[in-house]
């Protein structure tokens, strides 16, 4: 894996990256975690069932996952989708539906890259 | 305290593994790490090694139990006191940082993690924490030694003065005693004086200063033999308020608690109920309680002891002079307080001067202090703590019960980790008295027998045990038995049942392997049909409850029997006996009792057959489906019947009767059937029909 250019691919700057994760077989490892976790799948489950209390929460999951390893575009959107979904207001499902697909847009173009 | 060289271990509980991996790695080479993917198994650790966690990074969002909750749980177990929090999550909302905080979290750490930032803030906690501990055992001891060393210094100090006065030091230790004691039995039945403890080890050292203002009062007067005039009285009496200038001039300590309790004392000790006392004329409760009591005992002691003035009066005349008002007036619930001690008043005292040492109660003492600042344990403390626990865990491992244990305070049941083998449950389950949570495990009947068992058990008999069928894991349902203690937390007032402790083994092997002996017991191990022991107390029982319902009691057997055996052999005989047995069973109703009581004799008792001609067709029948061929063997049966309740009340005679009908029928020539008649002339029918 070209950790570089995919990084770059993503517009984030690898040198931060480096900087924090330190090494370049422990990034490695950390985004075939990544690739390998569940939470997406929740992310859809819920979306499915229209369940907003689990899509807040695995939204927030991912949004953590993703700032860990410096996925700045995906962290963004999934920031977007949870403050959205934070408080008990009723919500606005196009809405919803939007940032939801910028989510999982996000997060196939990292799969992508990456495979 | 913890070497240098052992690794300190720190728990990481997040949900996601990703994150759980990426502080390991930051952490691992100082540390040892144990995960935990969410809040249950996060608490489960806890428990199994509360001593050893150093630091806990616990994330905020996970599924079924939150970061909050594992806060709470904490809380109310007091690890928050021992085991710093700091929280990881990348939620940065004030509300959640707040809340943090309130729990008593240490830091706050968010996400992205910076390894630098990571390595240092838990270091800096880990180190802040040890130090406390170390801390708060050094401060421990140094409490103990001070509070020895003032009683010690008071002791000296009063001594001398009283010396001076011609008394001994000896009056000095009683009236601290009697105080002591009139203040425990003014805190046992006076609670609106609020008699902690520390009040009275710091009351009672105080009134060892009450005469101290003696020291300015010319001796001539302080030691004349006679008694004073008014002027020296009046000088006398100025003793009060001079010792309370003393205090007051005191350069350092001047606001001590001690120094305002001597104060109290000195000035106060003479004021009287009624106000009638010196210096100030104080009435009824204006007068500090410490000084009431000092007042008290210090009339007591004069009139016990010898003065120059006058002899030493007894214990017995002492009180009745002071009951009688004698003396001076004194606070009503004070009197009362000293008519209760005033038995053994004269024992105590000198029983507690031989060791004038410990003049408060040391334990229950630092019990007060303790609860003031919760529960803490040290370090020693919780090594044995530790100890115990390994043991305790290595022999629930070796043995193949479950045992389990239940707390009151978090209604949680945590099982040894058996069970999940034997029931397929988690080791811990939460809100157990809500019944859905035993996933079906035992049936509510079962359920709400046990909480009958632990909610009755008492300090006196905590123990109970009872029997009851469990699902286990592959879903077959078998007989355990649960045998459990309660634990109470007992002080002097109530007592409280806080923990359940307990064992469930499975005894169904012996439950079955019981019933099939039971059963066993019963037949006759050849046929399978009712022994006769058994027989008759089934058909006694159904006598004696159906008292108007009829029945028949019929007795056969095989004919010449004997002969059949010699030609053929007894194992011939025995499997024609097994045949005619079958049929038996076949031609009976199952309200019907059959029954093998002789060798090749049989019974057979029907239920509600009422009429001779449905008992003759029966017997007929009987005799046609069991002469029947057997291994090309013909053979024939003589029949007697015995009708209930005409023929007899009880089984014994019915049995008789059937036997005399047998017998006539083997008189007649065999193959036949003959019905008892009680007038001695019998009945009979006779069946000659050839076997099938």
């Amino acid at each position: 894996m070209d950790l570089q250019n995919f990084y770059k691919a993503i517009g984030v700057n690898y040198n931060t990256v480096l900087r924090r994760l330190r090494r370049e077989d422990l990034i490695e490892k950390y985004l075939k975690l990544f690739l390998k976790d569940q939470t997406f799948i929740l992310l859809a489950e819920a979306k499915e069932n229209g369940d907003y209390q689990q899509l807040f929460g695995a939204a927030h999951t991912i949004k953590g996952l993703a700032l860990n390893l410096e996925l700045s575009p995906l962290a963004d959107a999934a920031s977007s989708l949870t403050e959205y979904l934070r408080n008990d207001t009723p919500k606005d499902n196009t809405i919803v539906d939007e940032k939801y697909e910028k989510l999982m847009t996000e997060y196939n173009t990292i799969r992508n890259l990456l495979q | 305290m913890e070497s240098m060289v052992q690794k300190k271990t720190i728990l990481i509980v997040d949900d996601a593994e990703l994150n759980r991996c990426v502080l390991a790695d930051i952490l691992q080479e100082d540390y040892h790490i144990v995960e935990a993917s969410n809040g249950k198994e996060a608490i489960e650790i806890l428990k199994k090694n509360d001593a050893s966690i150093s630091l806990i990074l616990l994330d905020l969002l996970m599924p079924e139990m939150t970061g909050f909750d594992v806060l709470a749980i904490m809380q109310k177990n007091h690890w928050h006191e021992t085991i710093p929090v700091v929280i990881i999550s990348s939620e940065n909302s004030a509300e959640y940082i707040e809340k943090s905080y309130e729990f008593g979290v240490v830091d706050y750490i968010s996400r992205p993690f910076d390894p630098i930032i990571v390595t240092q803030r838990v270091k800096n906690t880990i180190i802040l924490y040890s130090k406390q501990k170390e801390l708060e055992s050094l401060v421990k001891e140094q409490v103990i030694e001070k509070e020895s060393n003032n009683a010690l210094m008071i002791n000296i100090l009063s001594t001398i003065v009283e010396f001076r006065n011609g008394e001994s030091g000896l009056h000095v230790i009683r009236i601290r005693i009697i105080t002591e004691i009139l203040m425990e039995a003014l805190r046992k039945r006076y609670q609106e004086y609020d008699m902690a403890e520390s009040h009275i080890a710091l009351i009672s050292n105080a009134a060892a200063l009450h005469d101290i203002g003696k020291i300015e009062i010319p001796e001539e007067i302080l030691n004349k033999p006679g008694k004073l005039t008014k002027e020296e009285f009046e000088i006398m009496k100025t003793h009060s308020a001079l010792g309370a200038g003393m205090l007051d001039n005191l350069r350092f300590g001047n606001d001590e608690e001690l120094v305002k309790y001597a104060r109290q004392i000195c000035r106060w000790h003479h004021e009287r109920w009624d106000g009638n006392g010196y210096p100030d004329h104080l009435k009824e409760d204006e007068i500090p309680i410490a000084a009431q009591i000092v007042s008290l005992a210090d009339v007591y002691d004069a009139l016990v002891s010898e003065r120059v003035y006058k002899p030493a009066y007894s214990h017995e005349k002492a009180i009745e002079m002071i009951l009688n008002g004698e003396c001076g007036m004194f606070n009503p619930k004070l009197i009362e307080c000293l008519k209760e001690v005033s038995d053994h008043l004269d024992e105590a005292v000198r029983l507690r001067s031989k060791d004038p040492g410990h003049l408060f109660n040391v334990n229950q003492l630092s019990q007060e202090l303790v609860q003031k600042k919760g529960v803490k344990l040290s370090d020693k403390t919780l090594f044995l703590l530790e100890q115990e626990r390994t043991k305790y865990q290595f022999l629930t491992s070796i043995s193949d019960e479950v045992l389990f244990e239940y707390d009151f305070n978090t209604d949680a049941v945590t099982f040894s980790d058996r069970c999940q083998a034997e029931f397929s449950i988690p080791t811990i389950i939460t809100d157990f008295l809500k019944y859905e949570n035993l996933q079906g495990k035992l049936d509510q009947q079962a359920f709400e027998k046990l909480k009958e068992h632990v909610f009755n058990s008492s300090p006196e008999s905590p123990t109970f045990q009872m029997k009851l069928l469990l699902t286990k894991a592959d879903g077959a349902k078998e007989w355990y038995e649960i045998i459990g203690r309660t634990l109470w937390a007992v002080d002097s007032q109530n007592s409280q049942l806080y923990s359940c402790v307990g064992r469930i083994s499975n005894i169904h092997r012996q439950t079955m392997e019981g019933k099939r002996l039971e059963t066993l017991a019963q037949k006759d191990s050849l046929t399978n049909l009712y022994n006769q022991f058994s027989a008759k107390k089934l058909i006694t029982q159904t006598l004696e409850g159906s008292q108007d319902s009829p029945g028949v009691m019929i007795l056969f057997d095989l004919d010449n029997f004997r002969a059949l055996n010699e030609q053929n052999g007894h194992l011939f005989g025995d499997q024609i006996l097994k045949h005619v047995a079958r049929l038996t069973e076949n031609n009976i109703r199952r309200m019907d009792i059959a029954a093998r009581v002789g060798g090749n004799t049989f019974l057979i008792y029907l239920r509600e057959i009422a009429s001779e001609e449905i008992t003759m067709m029966y017997c007929r029948m009987l005799s046609v489906a069991l002469k029947q061929c057997y291994q090309g063997l013909e053979y024939t049966i003589s029949i007697g019947a015995s009708v209930f309740p005409q023929n007899g009340p009880t089984y014994e005679e019915l049995f008789t009767h059937a036997s005399e009908a047998l017998h006539t029928s083997k008189h007649n020539g065999k193959n036949c059937f003959t019905l008892y008649h009680p007038d001695g002339s019998m009945r009979y029918a006779f069946q000659g029909a050839a076997p099938e």
